[in-house]
């Protein structure tokens, strides 16, 4: 019956094809009966089993001013440096760890970023993916994908990244086809090599290659950016990410915008520029399907980064990576299978503490109550350590670069999907609703709490979906809080 | 400060003039009651050593105890003559660092002004006589003449000071018309008469100048501490207040020197202290007459309760420290009675209270005791008058409990169609400056409603301008205004007028079409459209977009005075947010929907405290 409702719904978009993993996701699990939902809170099989995995190359050439991602600059003396085989090896050991500790069988995709994963050698992605299926099953059509800077090396190993089994995806940082906004930025490329490389990568990558640019420049118009905009359309391939610059601390751009040096464009610019954007790509057949990623046609979606938004587990590895994943322990201390919460303390907790200790005071409790929903652990946000000597010291010691722990109750969880899911075109799906959080409706809690955002054509409200209309993505982010306190509120009523 | 030739005029002049020129006798007949309630309630340990200092009071007859004063104009020396005065007759070590010994409030000090009124007690030896001079140190400022002028009414003399260089200030003339009318002898000195810019010569003419002028008008104000006008006061004895009728026993007395000096009795003629156990500085009213209880006495007369003319809300920054702030203003409050207090809740601001005070200046001093004292971190809203409405219809007198009305908040405004007539106070402004800002003062109390009541030249180049304002128009920012723009020359002094009749309305802003109580004002007709035009500007510019169009109005009953928009926010959404970006903005979001919860929705739009605090702060 789901799977029937699901072909349909995909059916009226024009996807008759729809993407099987994400029916695997929720659908072919067998569903609890409705008794179990009021009594019981749980994962079920399909959230466990199944999961994402991605790769974190801490490396760069060159720094971008504007960039505050983890990333190191290689130096041959530095600390941080590490050979090539060593970094591999950790990664592989961290990623069956952690793997290993999961209820992961199954990955549906892999994303090789940073950093600059581009730099790696072409059998860091073999040896990752043959780790993968050492430990469990790597999806026969999963999504692969690298991400790498336009430079003429890096086009250069496109073709090996290519040759080696797996790679089926790239995402081309171009940011900008304006030389000064390059050298702002302190990019490592020009708009030759980086039309060089898009040209070479659609050969490589056929409905397969996205770009990545960044709006919101300093000096950049609405007029300058729609000729760019226009010129990027006339070469690309079916998938685009749109960023707006965002002034970050401790980045050089920072300090810049700060001394006055460079002048930011104001909120109504910005505005400007998005809106520009947007109007320009959907008239080219582009879906915004979420904040700043556009595709040409379902299946030219980036599957990984969906993962994230629709609440997936996902394993990090690599130094600075994030993970959002339920560990074996908590539900092998569980009587029943299918149910996954714990009842170690609610604090964060850091890797080397003795974790084990907290494990022990798990009960055999094969239910969770309705007030449990905010008291206990049913999922693990984790870091790992960011600095790649560190990482690698974890990783060689613990079998895990894990640095922080936070345990996540199910509110937790509920809200980081209410957060990210709507950001989709999606939005946030009763079936999704439904199995974290089966004693309210999608429609109970949000239909008569949001009518003024509703009213104001913010939000939509129906018994399938909430989603953010067109405006109501554009401020998302000020309509959010409001969603929290009103999930916190149905939540205390639980308690 | 004042040189030693100065200081020898003056103590000539003190020894010369205070005998030659007291009249006690007939004061204290009269009878004049002064009353210490501030310091009732803290008599210090240390003051027992100091007790055997203390020359036996029985053995000063009436003829030779001389109360004095000093007055002058804020900053013309009153203070630093007080301390000379005391290291001279020997009562403190001549000492760097007597400054202001009698001001012992950290506002006095940093402000250079005297808020309480503070006597000391002296002993000094003359011509083989000894006197017992009290020296009672007063307030400058026109929001504390009250209290001028009841510690004048204790006193046979006055030493009206004047700064060499600045000639007469608003105050000389206001101080000298109150000593005037109390009937005591002034001896006028000319101070920093050594700098380089006195003139002596001027300032004398201004003097001469001033004396003839014939006062008219007699003013009245606040008080504080005790002058025995009959009988003796011992430990024990228990008293009886006039204003009250609550009895007391005196639990400790004495003598001001200026450190606060037990001794065993005050007899008649002399000015101390003493301590009851008076838990309220409402039960201890500036002014009030005390007498041995069960005695039959007739109340001395010119007392009057304190009337508050400035209000102010005060509220906590946060309102976690409402307890804290409520203990600090009922501390503050013990030390001065003329403070009203009632408790105010504003759904902007939370928790607070209404203050009355005396004027602008004893508003600030109140408001910098309590954050200096008390570290309170306070909100203080834009000063208010009083207004005196009358109804009319029965029902609605019933209803309000009487035909006039006093209104001192915004929200408790009457509706239209029941008010006959409103009123709001007056004062009579004196302003003083060099005449090459004549034109530019004239200009500014015009535009605030004022009316010319006359206009003198004092000498050569200054003038003394009197201008009717209604109270309202002067509480903001008239005094810095005044300031700036006569580069710092004009002073500034104000007299009490009372009630008169005025065209108020109330100033509603409307956030789409919702009545923002908070935002209420009571203006004057004329003022309507400026003073909605102005909130409605600010508004827009501190109001932070919200996800929907807000337009803000400004409207007097149904009429729309003033209007502008805020457009709706066009984009507020992260730009990336995959697996590592997720838990940051779970933070801040969290963090954001804390404060959304704090934040007061007015129908859905939210106003944060900071606006509310931008717009009604001072």
């Amino acid at each position: 019956m789901k799977i029937l409702q699901h072909l349909w719904k995909y059916h009226q978009r024009g996807v008759i094809f729809a993407d099987l993993r994400y029916l695997n996701t929720y659908s072919t699990e067998k569903f609890p009966s409705s008794e179990e939902k009021l009594s019981h809170a749980y994962l079920p099989k399909s959230y466990l089993n199944t999961g994402s995995v991605y790769v974190h190359w801490p490396y760069c050439r060159q720094r971008c001013s504007y960039c505050n991602f983890v990333k190191f600059i290689p130096h041959p003396n530095s600390h941080w440096t590490i050979q090539d085989n060593i970094l591999e090896d950790a990664m592989v050991k961290e990623l069956q760890h952690n793997l290993q500790h999961s209820h992961i069988s199954s990955v549906q995709s892999v994303f090789f970023g940073g950093g600059t994963p581009s730099l790696a050698r072409p059998h860091m992605v073999e040896k990752v993916l043959a780790a993968i299926e050492e430990v469990c099953h790597l999806e026969e059509n999963a999504e692969i994908t690298l991400e790498g800077n336009p430079t003429s090396l890096e086009t250069k190993k496109l073709k090996d990244f290519r040759a080696v089994k797996g790679i089926n995806r790239v995402s081309i940082g171009v940011q900008a086809l304006d030389e000064s906004s390059l050298r702002l930025l302190n990019r490592d490329h020009s708009i030759k090599e980086a039309m060089q490389c898009i040209h070479v990568a659609k050969q490589l990558f056929p409905g397969r290659m996205s770009i990545d640019l960044i709006f919101g420049r300093p000096a950049q118009t609405t007029q300058s950016w729609a000729q760019e905009l226009e010129k990027v359309l006339s070469f690309c391939d079916d998938h685009i990410s749109l960023y707006q610059l965002t002034v970050e601390r401790g980045t050089k751009l920072f300090c810049q915008v700060k001394s006055g040096e460079v002048i930011m464009p104001s909120t109504d610019q910005m505005a400007d520029l998005y809106e520009v954007a947007v109007s320009l790509l959907d008239s080219s057949g582009f879906t915004r399907y979420e904040v700043s990623n556009f595709a040409r046609g379902y299946l030219a979606e980036c599957v990984h980064n969906k993962s994230y938004w629709q609440g997936l587990q996902y394993i990090g590895v690599g130094p600075g990576a994030h993970s959002r994943v339920v560990p074996k322990t908590i539900s092998e201390n569980n009587s029943v299978d299918n149910l996954c919460i714990s009842k170690f303390s609610r604090k964060e907790t850091h890797f080397n503490n003795s974790r084990n200790n907290e494990l022990h005071s798990l009960q055999n409790n094969n239910c969770l109550s309705k007030n449990d929903y905010n008291n206990y652990t049913v999922r693990e946000a984790r870091v790992n350590a960011a600095d790649p000597a560190n990482w690698l010291r974890e990783v060689t010691l613990n079998g895990s670069g894990v640095r922080k722990i936070t345990p996540q109750t199910m509110f937790d969880v509920i809200c980081e999907y209410v957060a990210s899911g709507l950001r989709t075109n999606t939005g946030i799906t009763a079936e999704t609703w439904n199995i974290l959080l089966p004693h309210i409706t999608l429609w109970e809690a949000f239909h008569e709490s949001t009518v003024w955002l509703q009213e104001n054509k913010l939000l939509q409200v129906s018994s399938e979906r909430v989603k953010a209309t067109r405006q109501g993505l554009n401020v998302l982010d000020s309509i959010l809080p409001y969603l929290l306190n009103i999930l916190e509120e149905k939540f205390t009523k639980f308690d | 400060m004042i040189s030693t030739r100065l200081n020898m005029r003056v103590h000539r002049n003190l020894l010369r003039c205070i005998p030659r020129l007291y009249i006690g006798k007939n004061l204290i007949a009269d009878g004049r009651g002064l009353h210490r309630s501030h310091t009732c309630l803290n008599v210090s340990k240390e003051s027992n050593e100091a007790v055997s200092d203390v020359p036996n009071l029985a053995s000063f007859p009436l003829d030779r105890i001389r109360n004095f004063s000093i007055i002058a104009h804020v900053d013309h020396g009153k203070s630093t003559l007080a301390d000379r005065i005391l290291e001279l007759t020997g009562a403190i070590k001549k000492n760097t660092d007597n400054k202001q010994v009698l001001d012992k409030l950290q506002v006095e000090r940093e402000r250079g002004i005297t808020v309480k009124a503070q006597t000391a007690s002296i002993f000094y030896e003359y011509s083989g006589q000894n006197y017992l001079l009290n020296l009672i140190d007063t307030p400058g400022h026109v929001d504390f003449t009250y209290e001028v002028s009841r510690s004048l009414a204790a006193c046979q003399g006055a030493i009206l000071l004047v700064d060499a260089n600045e000639g007469v200030q608003a105050q000389t003339v206001a101080n000298f018309y109150l000593a005037f009318t109390n009937e005591i002898a002034i001896i006028p000195v000319l101070n920093k008469i050594d700098l380089k810019n006195a003139n002596p010569a001027r300032v004398k003419e201004q003097l001469m100048n001033l004396f003839e002028i014939d006062p008219d008008e007699v003013l009245l104000g606040v008080v504080c501490l005790i002058l025995v006008v009959d009988g003796t006061l011992k430990k024990g004895d228990h008293v009886t207040s006039s204003h009250s009728g609550k009895s007391y026993e005196v639990k400790d007395l004495g003598i001001l020197t200026p450190r606060e000096t037990t001794v065993p009795q005050l007899f008649t003629g002399q000015v101390g202290y003493f301590t009851a156990n008076i838990r309220s500085a409402k039960e201890a009213q500036v002014g009030d007459t005390f007498h041995l209880k069960g005695a039959v006495c007739k109340p001395l007369q010119g007392f009057k309760a304190a009337k508050p003319m400035v209000f102010g809300g005060v509220y906590p920054m946060d309102q976690r420290d409402h307890p804290a702030l409520r203990a600090a203003i009922e501390r503050l409050c013990l030390n001065d009675g003329s403070v009203s207090v009632s408790v105010e809740s504003s759904s902007a601001l939370g928790q607070g209270w209404r203050l009355g005070f005396l004027g602008l200046l004893h508003m600030d001093v109140f408001n910098q005791r309590l954050e200096q004292e008390h570290g309170a971190q306070v909100i203080t809203t834009t000063p208010s008058v009083p207004y005196k409405i009358k109804v009319h219809g029965t029902r609605v007198i019933r209803e309000y409990g009487g035909e006039e009305i006093i209104i001192t908040n915004p929200s408790l405004w009457p509706d239209k169609s029941h008010i006959a007539e409103t009123s709001e106070p007056f004062v009579l402004g004196t302003i003083i400056s060099p005449d090459a800002y004549m034109g530019a003062i004239m200009g500014l109390c015009q535009g605030r409603r004022g009316v010319q009541h006359s206009m003198k030249n004092l000498d050569h180049s200054r003038v003394v301008m009197q201008y009717k304002l209604p109270l309202n128009e002067i509480v903001v920012d008239f005094y810095d205004t005044l300031k700036s723009l006569s580069s710092g020359y004009a002073t500034f002094d104000y007299e009490d007028l009372g009630f008169e009749l005025s065209h108020l309305v109330k100033l509603d802003i409307l956030l789409n079409g919702h009545v923002i109580q908070e935002l209420s004002t009571i203006v004057h007709i004329s003022q309507a459209r400026t003073m909605g035009k102005h909130i409605c500007e600010k508004l827009r510019e501190t109001l932070p977009k919200q996800l929907f169009q807000i337009a803000i109005q400004a409207a007097v009953g149904g009429e729309i005075l003033a209007r502008t928009n805020i457009k709706a926010m066009r984009k507020d959404v992260l730009a990336k947010c995959y697996g590592g970006d997720i838990s940051r903005k779970m933070k801040l979001l969290k963090r954001q929907a804390e404060g959304k919860k704090r934040m007061k929705m007015y129908g859905n739009i939210e106003i944060p405290r900071e606006t509310f605090i931008n717009i009604l702060k001072r």
